[in-house]
Formats: structure tokens, C-alpha cells, sequence
């Protein structure tokens, strides 16, 4: 199979609450508005409107999960997995990815333009939840005509967004797929993020999020960046990947990087900062902490909904450990939710779930086959 | 699990037991095809446990339904009578606390139905006393040293294990199907399947 086999695509936008009366009013109570949404979409809606896959995001991604731009550029982040006879099989499902409330890859975020002010909303950005991110994402939806969802889908944050829908909108969705996710963010999580925050924020260039003129705190994101790509490896990944070796050869006797994992790092971390604001990573990750619809919140909104889910962990992974799936799933078993799960053997860590394309494949496309034919 | 004995004749064992369109769980179901065969023969709903990854993905491509967990130690989450039928099909043996599974699947189904090869059996008696070795029969295939069976139960002790623990034995199916392993099952049999209720 051709890479990109989703062909070409286009990121679309999609602009509401422009008046005043009809703004968003948001989980913290402020009215926000106006809100643009970029999103692509691949394969076709069918006629009964039912056939819609939503896939959402990780933190640092966009909604360019599959195929190529026109103009070029890499492949989506999931194009292993989107595409004709993949496991989101283009001809079969209409598949939409948007960019979240906050991000900076097109939707409206810290890094927008403010049309009352006329210059960057900075740190004048309303917090959100998670909540505020779906139920703005359910309005794009809603616009395309579309009142249930065949399946929400995502790894890491986008599976606790997949999470987030089924918890608040139970009766517009069909199945769940939270993969390498959890139902809350735990303490470990929390205190990773609050590092990666306290970088930026320690960054001078940061001036309390108004550096949009004066130059941006490009080394707290990098540092954030690098933080978070550690998070994702594990050390067996880490060990067969980098070893030991040397960038140069030999020891420079320096504080530069001698090494080729220190060297790698700092490379994904200058990388990061080219297309990702400093603001966004710090509200995004804020909304990241909220999040918790561990028990009841979950469930109770459950009962008696044909609704299927499909967990997937990984073995190696330490950041979103199988112990959390496992803690979600056990607690839908004694609520008699329909989920199956599986912890898949990997060692790449959180990463697994962008890397082990093959053996998620043919536990999503089957899953969906099932649900689709129940 | 030994693949060979596991075949899809030997599930008649179980399949013709349950009854069309119930709920079944499958604690040890491995790749699912008992539950596969049971969905086709008789309709039922079935849901799978298994704590190998490998497994669990070959029960999602039949699609079924499967929880990659240890069924020694999750089976608190399920409810009372939440299923029709508890199944512990060739998978009592390998536990590490047949006591608490019996106990549990017992509340967790209507009815429980355990499969085990029975470690009386006549092969099996005289390789250990006449040759003094750990017996390896077709139900039981394995050497000492590879077998994941942990528990060697003959067919009395579990029916001893049964009276004292008050559990009614509402049916027992012996393999080889002959006259004379219903007469002496304990000594004829080399495999059983018991349907129990609490």
C-alpha cells in the first residue's frame, strides 16, 4: 500500500458564533466568539448521514491526520491508518479531524487575532475544558447535517476527548476507541505537564504570553517539547534507538550534546517550535489537567445506549499506563458497557500508538465491522 | 493450551449443552474459538477474557467481544447473573486460584460449565505408578517441564470439591463418549465437562 493512499487533501475552516448573541459560553462561564475550526475531511458522507468517523488529535497535532497537502508537505500523523481499505477505510467511512479550540493550527487560539483589539489574544485567552473543546467541535459536526457519529477516535489526549463525547453527548455516538489514554489524568501526568508549563513560563521571552512582537520563548517550548519526547519513549525504545552513541564520535568535553539521544531532543525540540505556540502547549495542557470523567461521570450517562467501546494500551507505555485502561474497563464490565480490550505487546512506549499501525489496523477495522453489522 | 485436543469436534462437548441465544463468558478463551463456534452453532452472546495480547487480537478479528485481562483477578467487576453461562473450558487447570474462579463464575453466571482433562485416568495412573513418570496423555500433552498446568484434579476430586462446597452438579459429559467411561469415569474418562449451579 502506497503511503498517502488518503490522496490529496484540504484544511478546511469552518466559522461560527460571529454575533454577539450567539457566542460560546464556555465551561468556566465567559462567552467567547468568534470561532473558526480547521478541519479536513476524507471519504464521503453517505446518504443516511451515518458513516462518520471523528478522529481527534494528540496535544502538539493538527487535523491533518492523512494524506498529502496540494502544495505538499508531509502526510497526515495517522495516514497509516486512514485511507482506502485502512483501517478508517476512506470508502467506506467519512472520516473528519479538526483542529481543537485553542490549538494553533488553524483554529481559533491563544495565538488568533483578537478583532476587538486587532493583535494576538495571548494570556486575554479564556481557559477551557475539554467539554468546551466538544462541544464546539459539535457544532462543525452538526453543520455538516450530521446528528450521530458512527465512532470517536484518538490516541493519548485525543482518546480522553473521544472520552470527553461519550461522557457528555452519549446518545449522538456509536462507538468509542480511546487508545494509549485514560479516563483522568493522574498525578504523575499532571506534575509532567506543570514542568513542561513552568519551562515556557520561566522563559523571559514569555512576558506573561504578550510576546507575539517581541519574539517568542522558542527555548521554554523546546524545553517543554523535550520533556514531553522523553515521556513518549521508553527506555527500551531509547536503548535501541540511541545507545550509548556519540554524535561526533568521541566526548567534546563541553556542555554541548555528546551524545545522540541529548542531540535528538534538542533537534525535536527546535523542531517544535517552528510550528507550535507557546501559549496554545500552556492552555491546551491546562485543559489536559481538568480532565476526569473517571466513575460515574463516564458511565452514568451510559446505561442502556448502544454504544460500543474499544480500549487499546500498550505494554511499554509509562506515561498513559495499561493500568489506567484496565481501571476504565473494569469499572464499564461492572456497569455492563459494552467494551472490549486489549493491551497490545509493544516497546515503544506512549509512541506505540503512532508506530504500531499493523496491529492496531486489525483490531479497529474489526471492531467497526462488528458494530456497523450489529 | 494444547491445539491438537482443542478441536473444533471437542467443543461439541460444550455447544450442545448451551442453550440458543444465551450470554456466555469465556474465562481463558484464547483465541475465540470456542465462542466462535458457539455464536454460530447456537446464537449466543459471548464475551471473552484472556490475558494474552496475541490472543485477545485474534478474538477482535473474529469479531468478538474480549477483555485482555487475568481472569484470577478481575472477575470482582462482574456482576450477579450477569451472564447465562460462566465457561472455563480447558483453562481451570492453569489457575492460580481455581477456588476463588469457582466461586466467582458461579455468581457471575446462571450456570457455570468447567472443562478440565481429568488426571485419573487409567494412561495416566499407570505411566505414573508403573513407569514413575508425570503422566502426558492427549488431554494432558504436555511434559513437566512445559505444561501451563498448575492444578492435576481428577474427576472425584472435584466432585468431592463440589458436594463440600454445596454446588449442585446438574450434568456431566465424559470424553471418550463410551459406555464404560459412564460406568468408571474417574478411571475411563480423560476429559469432562461439568454443568454446576450454585
Amino acid at each position: 500500500m502506497s503511503i498517502s493512499s488518503a490522496g490529496i487533501v484540504k484544511k478546511r475552516l469552518f466559522e461560527f458564533a460571529c454575533n454577539k448573541n450567539d457566542m460560546m459560553i464556555l465551561e468556566s462561564g465567559k462567552k467567547f466568539g468568534p470561532i473558526t475550526i480547521a478541519y479536513e475531511t476524507y471519504g464521503k458522507l453517505n446518504q443516511n448521514k451515518d458513516n462518520t468517523i471523528l478522529i481527534q488529535h494528540t496535544l502538539t497535532m493538527d487535523s491533518h491526520a492523512a494524506g498529502i497537502y496540494e502544495n505538499g508537505g508531509g502526510s497526515g500523523w495517522w495516514d497509516g491508518l486512514i485511507g482506502p481499505d485502512k483501517a478508517f477505510d476512506t470508502e467506506k467511512y467519512f472520516i473528519v479531524c479538526s483542529n481543537i479550540f485553542g490549538g494553533c493550527s488553524g483554529s481559533t487560539g491563544p495565538s488568533s487575532i483578537d478583532p476587538e483589539k486587532g493583535h494576538p489574544y495571548g494570556t486575554d485567552f479564556p481557559f477551557f475544558s475539554f467539554s468546551d473543546v466538544v462541544k464546539i467541535q459539535r457544532v462543525l459536526i452538526r453543520s455538516m447535517g450530521i446528528s450521530k457519529i458512527f465512532s470517536v477516535v484518538g490516541g493519548s489526549m485525543g482518546g480522553m476527548l473521544a472520552l470527553q463525547w461519550a461522557t457528555d453527548f452519549p446518545d449522538e455516538i456509536g462507538s468509542v476507541i480511546p487508545i494509549a489514554s485514560a479516563w483522568k489524568q493522574s498525578p504523575m501526568q499532571i506534575a509532567l505537564s506543570e514542568i513542561s508549563r513552568q519551562s515556557i513560563i520561566n522563559d523571559l521571552k514569555w512576558k506573561g504570553g504578550d510576546y507575539y512582537k517581541s519574539g517568542k520563548p522558542d527555548n521554554g517550548l523546546a524545553l517543554a517539547r523535550m520533556i514531553g519526547h522523553i515521556t513518549y519513549m521508553s527506555d527500551a525504545s531509547m536503548e535501541k534507538k540511541f545507545a550509548r552513541n556519540l554524535k561526533n564520535g568521541k566526548f567534546n568535553f563541553s556542555f554541548d550534546a555528546d551524545f545522540e539521544v541529548e542531540n535528538y531532543l534538542h533537534y525535536r525540540g527546535k523542531a517544535f517550535v517552528d510550528r507550535f505556540d507557546a501559549n496554545s502547549y500552556l492552555y491546551i495542557s491546562k485543559a489536559l489537567n481538568y480532565f476526569d470523567v473517571s466513575g460515574d461521570s463516564l458511565t452514568n450517562g451510559l446505561s442502556g445506549k448502544d454504544i460500543s467501546f474499544l480500549v487499546i494500551s500498550f505494554e511499554s507505555d509509562w506515561l498513559y499506563p495499561a493500568r489506567q485502561s484496565e481501571e476504565m474497563v473494569r469499572y464499564m464490565i461492572s456497569k455492563n458497557i459494552d467494551v472490549s480490550y486489549c493491551k497490545i505487546e509493544s516497546t515503544y512506549g506512549h509512541d506505540a500508538f503512532l508506530l504500531e499501525i499493523n496491529e492496531e489496523s486489525k483490531l479497529i477495522k474489526n471492531f467497526l465491522e462488528r458494530v456497523r453489522n450489529e | 493450551m494444547n491445539k491438537e485436543y482443542n478441536s473444533k469436534k471437542d467443543y461439541r462437548l460444550i455447544i450442545d449443552l448451551v442453550e440458543n441465544g444465551s450470554s456466555i463468558l469465556d474465562l481463558g478463551c484464547g483465541s475465540g474459538e470456542l465462542m466462535k463456534s458457539l455464536s454460530e452453532g447456537k446464537n449466543t452472546d459471548c464475551t471473552g477474557i484472556d490475558r494474552n495480547p496475541e490472543m485477545v487480537s485474534n478474538c477482535i478479528i473474529k469479531k468478538l467481544k474480549v477483555f485482555n485481562l487475568d481472569f484470577n483477578k478481575c472477575l470482582d467487576n462482574f456482576n450477579d447473573n450477569s451472564y447465562d453461562y460462566v465457561i472455563i473450558y480447558n483453562s481451570l487447570q492453569e489457575s492460580r486460584f481455581p477456588e476463588k474462579v469457582i466461586t466467582e463464575s458461579l455468581r457471575i453466571g446462571k450456570k457455570l460449565i468447567v472443562g478440565f482433562p481429568n488426571f485419573g485416568f487409567l494412561s495416566a495412573r499407570i505411566q505414573l505408578f508403573f513407569r514413575g513418570k508425570a503422566p502426558v496423555t492427549s488431554s494432558l500433552p504436555d511434559e513437566w517441564y512445559n505444561t501451563r498446568n498448575l492444578r492435576f484434579l481428577t474427576i472425584n476430586d472435584f466432585i468431592k470439591y463440589c458436594r463440600k462446597n454445596k454446588i449442585k452438579i446438574l450434568h456431566g459429559s465424559f470424553y471418550p463418549d463410551k459406555i464404560y467411561t459412564k460406568l468408571r469415569p474417574n478411571l475411563f474418562s480423560e476429559y469432562v465437562v461439568f454443568v454446576l449451579r450454585m
